[in-house]
């Protein structure tokens, strides 16, 4: 076991990881549980993190490699999410609610990366977060309306 | 994948004498792809800390660091200005943003994937690669002989040249079902395919044949009979075969 500190939402944890743990399973170890665990192959999209503001599949990333970086999940800006999380509900596509979290943290990406968001820039955006309950017109609709864009 | 140990060296000295010392060692880039694999390696050295994250533009070359994330390629100003963006054309359609925040360029061309979609345009490009040990190789040589226990540092790309990316895909985001990139230059037109399956491959025979009669038909008929398509659960052989020349004639066109 290997002992490491870990800053998540700006509160270190000193913990003991195994060499090569996930930094998915650390989260979660540690109570993270908001972080869900889909695919485990950095395709769904369900397990996205900010690291240094970047979104990342945490299902994919070496727990030791976090060393000195900031980890923000979906509970370190619980405000946005419940605003962003508002015009989800408001176009019904909650539904199961696993992958919310995932595509609420690559929303907040998104909306501190981009300059312009047009339907292209926003799918080209979002393309690695899936959803199995809906098409996907639904959360198009509410991210523009969310983003202000018509 | 296991991993009994894992350390991230301070230098490249030390992550080249760990590398060297330990037979079932790895270098561990982004880490995405190679977690995946079924093996158990006794220990895993990191070089995320070493500074090998940069692209500069310098003497009419890029030089891109192995560890640069394929999104910053995405982004990048010379990667979108420079060779009309095919660099950050190849990576666009590669997963998610997320991943492509977490996947390098140096663990993908030394994953040597089948799949991969930045190797026929690195191939096409004919870059070089920069080693700790065995110093500059040129990529097609890298990818046809094993070249084990190295560090790769740098890919060194020339820009006086142009070049096209095509892949086709079954939806945005999935892997090719065949890709293929035309890079044409002062001594003529290098033609690359990957995802035939198989590690991306120069042919050599329809570049020559583009290059010298600028027959893009007969190029087409040529490439298919040059290389290797197999059929796996992606797709047939004949339908690469069919799509690969569609690919060539696009690119064709955008190269000229």
């Amino acid at each position: 076991m290997i002992p490491i500190v870990l800053n998540v939402n700006d509160v270190d944890y000193e913990i003991m990881i195994k060499p090569g743990e996930m930094l998915l399973e650390t989260l979660r170890k540690i109570g993270f549980t908001s972080v869900k665990k889909g695919c485990d192959t950095g395709s769904c999209g369900v397990c996205s993190i900010l690291l240094n503001g970047k979104v990342i599949p945490s299902c994919s990333y070496f727990t030791s490699k976090v060393q000195e970086k900031k980890v923000i999940t979906i509970d370190g800006v619980e405000q946005k999410a419940r605003e962003i999380g508002k015009f989800l509900l408001a176009e019904g596509v909650d539904q199961c609610g696993f992958c919310s979290p995932g595509l609420i943290m690559s929303i907040i990406a998104m909306e501190n990366e981009l300059k312009e968001f047009s339907e292209y820039n926003i799918k080209h955006y979002l393309v690695g977060n899936l959803c199995r309950c809906t098409g996907y017109e639904g959360q198009i609709r509410a991210i523009k309306k969310y983003l202000e864009v018509s | 994948m296991l991993i009994d140990n894992y350390i991230l060296p301070k230098s490249l000295s030390e992550a080249y004498e760990l590398l060297k010392k330990n037979e079932k060692s790895i270098i561990i880039a982004g880490g995405a792809y190679l977690r995946l694999q079924k093996r158990e390696v006794a220990l895993g050295i990191d070089i995320e800390n070493l500074g090998l994250d940069y692209i500069i533009e310098e003497n009419n070359q890029l030089k891109i660091g192995s560890m640069t994330k394929l999104r910053e390629l995405e982004i990048n100003k010379y990667t979108i200005n420079e060779l009309d963006g095919v660099l950050s054309n190849m990576v666009k359609q590669i997963g998610g943003i997320q991943l492509r925040n977490i996947v390098t360029i140096g663990g993908g061309i030394c994953g040597k994937y089948s799949f991969s979609d930045i190797l026929p345009t690195l191939a096409a490009l004919n870059v070089d690669l920069k080693f700790y040990n065995h110093g500059v190789i040129n990529i097609n040589d890298y990818l046809e002989n094993d070249l084990k226990r190295d560090i790769l540092l740098e890919i060194i790309i020339d820009l006086d040249q142009k070049c096209v990316v095509k892949f086709f895909k079954n939806t945005y985001k999935e892997y090719s079902l065949i890709n293929l990139a035309l890079a044409k230059n002062s001594k003529g037109f290098n033609i690359a395919v990957g995802a035939r399956p198989g590690r991306a491959k120069v042919a050599k025979l329809s570049s020559k044949i583009l290059t010298n009669e600028n027959d893009i038909d007969n190029a087409c008929e040529m490439i298919t009979d040059e290389l290797v398509f197999k059929t796996d659960f992606r797709a047939s052989d004949n339908y690469r075969k069919a799509l690969v020349k569609t690919l060539l004639k696009e690119a064709y066109k955008g190269c000229e």
